[in-house]
C-alpha cells in the first residue's frame, strides 16, 4: 500500500508536528531559520542543499580552520578511511615507498555506516573517502577540515567543471576522485546486442521485461537510484524531487516490477551479469568497467552491455577529504594530491574500473589500450557526461524520509 | 549468613551476564525506539528517561501492522517462512536425532562429528556455498541435468520462496538435531521395553512413549532456532535478493542500515521482540507444566 493511503504515515507525522524528531535539536531550528531567510532548501547544518542551479560554497568555521602552508609531512602512518576495494593496493604501496611511511586501510560499507563510526570520535582515522551526499553533513559537523590547496598542486589536473564542483565551490573541503554513470547493463546473448538501445525510451526495458526473464532482473540496492530509475521511466528527470506523488508512483512502478520478475535488489550486478545469473539489471559504469574480468572461462567480453543515454546520464562524482581529527593532516593532504596525479590515475582506474576526472586521461585512449573491452566503451565517463548528466543530490529530512518509507513500501514485496 | 549466600553466589556470573548482554541493550533498543535522530548524522539519539520517550513513530509503526500494510505483509511472510522452515527441519532433524540416540552405535561418534562440523563454518559462508551450487551453471543443476531430471537450468536463485525457505532449513537444522539428540538420548531404554512388552507395537511405543517424552525437546529445539530465524535478514539476501521474499530482518536492517528513521528500525525490533516475548510464554508455560506433570523417569 501506498504511504499515501496511509491514515498516518511517518512523513505526514514529521510535517505535522513540525519535524518533531529533529525540532528536539538546536540544529533544526537554525536551519529553519536559514531556510526561511534564504528561500531555498536547506540541508543539514544550515546548509544549502546544492543543485546543479545552485551551487554551494560550503561554510568556514572558526574553530575549524585550514592547517598552515609549507609544513614537511608527518611520519604517520596514515589512516586511510574508504570504500571497500575503492583503490588500488599497487597505488597505496607506491606512497608509502615515495613518501617513506606507513599506510593503514580501513573499509566501510556504507556512508552511514562510516559517519557513525566517525562521529564516535575513537576512530583516529586521517583520511575519508566522502559522497556528494554526505560531504555537506560531514562539513556541518566539523568533521572533515578545510584544505590548503598550497599542499594540492596536482588539483589542476581534475576537469575544469569540477575544479570547483556545484557541490563545493572552491574545492575547500574535497577533492574529486572518481566518476561514474548509472544505465543499464544486460546480457547481449540473451536480450541482443542492442538491449534496452531498441526501446524509444530504453530505462523502459524494465517494464517490458517478459515473464521468462523472471529472475533474471536487478535494479541496484539504492533507494535513490532505483527509485531514480523508476522515475526515468516516466520521464521525470528531477531525480531529486520530494514530490509525495511523483516518488510514491516511482515506488509502484517498482513495486510492479516485484511483481512480473521478481526483481532483485543488490549490488552484485558485475558479477551476477557475469556468471548469468542475471540478464538485466542497472548498474554502474565503474561495475560494468571490469565485469568482463568475471566472466567464466571461455565466455567472450562481447556478451556483456552497457547502456547509458548518450547526453543527460545519471552521474556521481565521489570525492576525499581530510578529517578534523587527522594526527597526520600534511601527509593526508599529499595522498589527496597522489592520486590526483595522471599516472595513479590511470593505474587507479585500471583496477577499479571507476575513472577519475583528470584531463589527461583520454577516454578514447583508455578503449584503445585495452583497459576496457570495445563493446563496453559506454562505461567511460566524459567531462560532457558530467556537465550534461542528471545528479542524485542531497534532500531535506523530510524528503529522505518520504524517499526511504516509498523505498520500504517497495522492499515490503 | 555466608553460608546462606554461598550457593545463590554461583547464580551471579550468569545474572551479570544476563544483565549486561540481555536487559541493558534490550532498554537500549527503547531508548533508541521512543527517542530521537540526530538531525545532522542520522545517529540515533537513545532518550534514557521514560518520560521523556516519543510515542508518535511507534504509534505509526503499529499502524503499519494492520493487515494490508507493509509492515504487516512482511511479519505475515516471516512467520509463514518460519513455520514452514521449522517443520522442514522438524522432519529432517528428528529422524536424525532419533537415529542417532536409538540405533547409532559404531558409527555415532563418528555422526555427531559430522552434525559438528557444519558450526565450524559460519552461517554466512554456508550460505554464500549454496549460491555456487545453486547458480544457473553450479553443481546442482549440472548434476540434475546430467541424470535428465531437468532439461534446462532451474533458477534456484531467482526470488522463489521455496529456495528462501529450503535455504533456512539447511542453515538452522543443525542446531535443531542436537538438543533433540540430547533429550532422545536420556530418554531410559526401560521405559520403552516397558511399552514393548505391554503389548504395544514399535510405531504404537514411539507415539505414545518416545513422542511425548521428547516434547520437552523438540520445543526447546524449536525455540532455539525460531528464534534466530525470526531475525534473519541474510539468508534472503544471499539466497533470493527480491522483495517478493523479504522478511521483517530486511525491513529493521533497511531502517538501521541508512536514513533519517533509525527510530522505526527499532520499534520494528521491539514489536518482534514483543511477538516472539508470547511465543516464548507459551512455551515456558508447557515446559513449566510438563515437569509439574511428568513423572521423574
Amino acid at each position: 500500500m501506498h504511504p499515501r493511503e496511509r491514515t498516518t504515515t511517518r512523513r505526514r507525522f514529521l510535517l505535522a508536528s513540525g519535524g518533531a524528531v529533529a525540532a528536539l535539536s538546536g540544529a533544526d531550528a537554525l536551519l529553519r531559520a536559514a531556510e526561511a531567510l534564504a528561500g531555498e532548501p536547506m540541508g543539514p547544518g544550515g546548509i544549502p542543499l546544492a543543485r546543479r542551479s545552485h551551487p554551494v560554497t560550503l561554510p568556514l568555521y572558526g574553530d575549524n580552520e585550514p592547517i598552515a602552508s609549507g609544513k614537511s609531512p608527518e611520519k604517520g602512518p596514515l589512516q586511510v578511511f574508504n570504500w571497500a576495494e575503492y583503490i588500488n593496493p599497487k597505488v597505496v604501496r607506491q606512497f608509502e615507498r615515495d613518501h617513506g611511511v606507513q599506510v593503514t586501510v580501513t573499509t566501510f560499507e556504507n556512508e552511514e555506516e562510516a559517519l557513525a563510526k566517525l562521529t564516535s570520535g575513537q576512530a583516529g582515522f586521517d583520511v575519508w573517502f566522502a559522497t556528494v551526499e554526505y560531504l555537506s553533513r560531514a562539513v556541518a559537523g566539523k568533521l572533515v577540515q578545510p584544505l590548503d590547496h598550497h599542499y594540492l598542486p596536482n588539483l589542476k589536473n581534475v576537469w575544469a567543471s569540477l575544479e570547483s564542483p556545484f557541490y563545493d565551490v572552491g574545492s575547500r573541503y574535497s577533492v574529486p576522485y572518481t566518476v561514474y554513470t548509472t544505465g543499464i547493463t544486460w546480457r547481449t546473448d540473451k536480450l541482443g546486442a542492442k538491449g534496452p538501445a531498441a526501446l524509444a525510451n530504453p530505462y523502459d526495458i524494465f517494464w517490458h521485461a517478459p515473464s521468462k526473464w523472471t529472475g533474471k532482473v536487478a535494479i541496484i540496492d539504492d533507494e535513490r537510484e532505483a527509485l531514480g530509475l523508476a522515475l526515468l521511466h516516466r520521464h521525470v528527470t528531477d531525480l531529486n524531487t520530494e514530490a509525495p506523488s511523483v516518488v510514491q508512483r516511482a515506488g509502484a512502478d517498482l513495486s510492479q516490477l516485484t511483481k512480473s520478475v521478481h526483481v532483485k535488489t543488490n549490488q552484485t550486478d558485475y558479477t551476477d551479469v557475469a556468471n548469468g545469473a542475471t540478464w538485466l539489471s542497472q548498474a554502474w559504469s565503474g561495475d560494468m568497467a571490469t565485469a568482463w574480468q568475471y566472466l567464466p572461462k571461455g565466455v567472450p567480453a562481447s556478451v556483456l552491455g552497457y547502456w547509458r543515454p548518450p547526453r543527460g546520464a545519471v552521474v556521481g562524482s565521489d570525492m576525499i577529504t581530510v578529517l578534523r581529527g587527522a594526527k597526520n593532516p600534511v601527509l593526508a593532504h599529499a595522498f589527496l594530491d597522489y592520486v590526483l596525479d595522471p599516472k595513479k590515475g590511470l593505474e587507479n582506474f585500471s583496477w577499479l574500473g571507476y575513472m577519475p576526472p583528470l584531463k589527461a586521461i583520454d577516454p578514447e585512449a583508455v578503449v584503445a589500450r585495452g583497459y576496457i573491452p570495445k563493446n563496453l566503451a559506454t562505461t567511460v565517463v566524459r567531462e560532457s557526461d558530467f556537465v550534461h548528466g542528471l545528479s542524485l543530490l542531497p534532500l531535506t529530512t523530510q524528503g529522505q524520509t518520504l524517499w526511504q518509507d516509498t523505498w520500504s513500501t517497495f522492499k515490503a514485496g | 549468613m555466608g553460608r546462606r549466600l554461598f550457593w545463590p553466589s554461583f547464580a551471579f556470573p550468569g545474572a551479570a551476564w544476563l544483565v549486561v548482554l540481555f536487559l541493558v541493550p534490550t532498554y537500549a533498543v527503547l531508548a533508541v525506539a521512543f527517542g530521537r535522530v540526530d538531525p545532522i548524522f542520522n545517529n540515533p539519539v537513545p532518550v534514557w528517561e521514560p518520560w521523556h520517550w516519543q510515542f508518535q513513530t511507534m504509534r505509526s509503526v503499529l499502524d503499519e501492522l494492520r493487515p494490508g500494510h507493509p509492515f504487516w505483509t512482511v511479519y505475515a511472510r516471516t512467520f509463514a517462512y518460519v513455520a514452514i522452515a521449522l517443520a522442514g527441519c522438524l522432519a529432517i532433524g528428528y529422524p536424525v536425532a532419533y537415529y542417532l540416540a536409538r540405533h547409532a552405535t559404531r558409527t555415532k561418534a563418528f555422526l555427531l562429528v559430522l552434525l559438528i562440523i557444519p558450526f565450524w563454518v559460519s552461517y554466512l559462508m554456508r550460505m554464500l556455498a549454496w549460491v555456487g551450487l545453486l547458480l544457473p551453471d553450479g553443481l546442482v543443476n549440472r548434476t540434475l541435468m546430467d541424470v535428465g531430471i531437468l532439461s534446462q537450468p532451474h533458477g534456484w536463485l531467482d526470488g522463489q520462496s521455496s529456495s528462501v525457505i529450503l535455504a533456512l532449513i539447511y542453515g538452522y537444522v543443525p542446531y535443531l538435531i542436537l538438543p533433540l539428540y540430547a533429550t532422545l538420548d536420556r530418554i531410559e531404554r526401560h521405559v520403552l521395553e516397558a511399552g514393548r512388552d505391554l503389548g504395544a507395537s514399535p510405531f504404537s511405543t514411539f507415539v505414545h512413549v518416545t513422542l511425548p517424552l521428547s516434547r520437552n525437546g523438540i520445543l526447546a529445539a524449536s525455540v532455539l532456532i525460531a528464534l534466530p530465524m525470526f531475525g534473519d535478514y541474510y539468508t534472503n539476501d544471499v539466497i533470493s535478493g527480491s522483495p517478493q521474499t523479504s522478511m521483517i530482518g530486511n525491513q529493521i536492517n533497511l531502517f538501521f542500515q541508512g536514513g533519517p528513521q533509525r527510530t522505526v528500525g527499532a520499534a520494528l525490533v521491539i514489536v518482534l521482540s514483543a511477538l516472539l516475548a508470547v511465543l516464548m510464554s507459551y512455551y515456558l508455560w508447557v515446559t513449566v507444566r510438563a515437569s509439574r506433570s511428568e513423572p521423574a523417569l
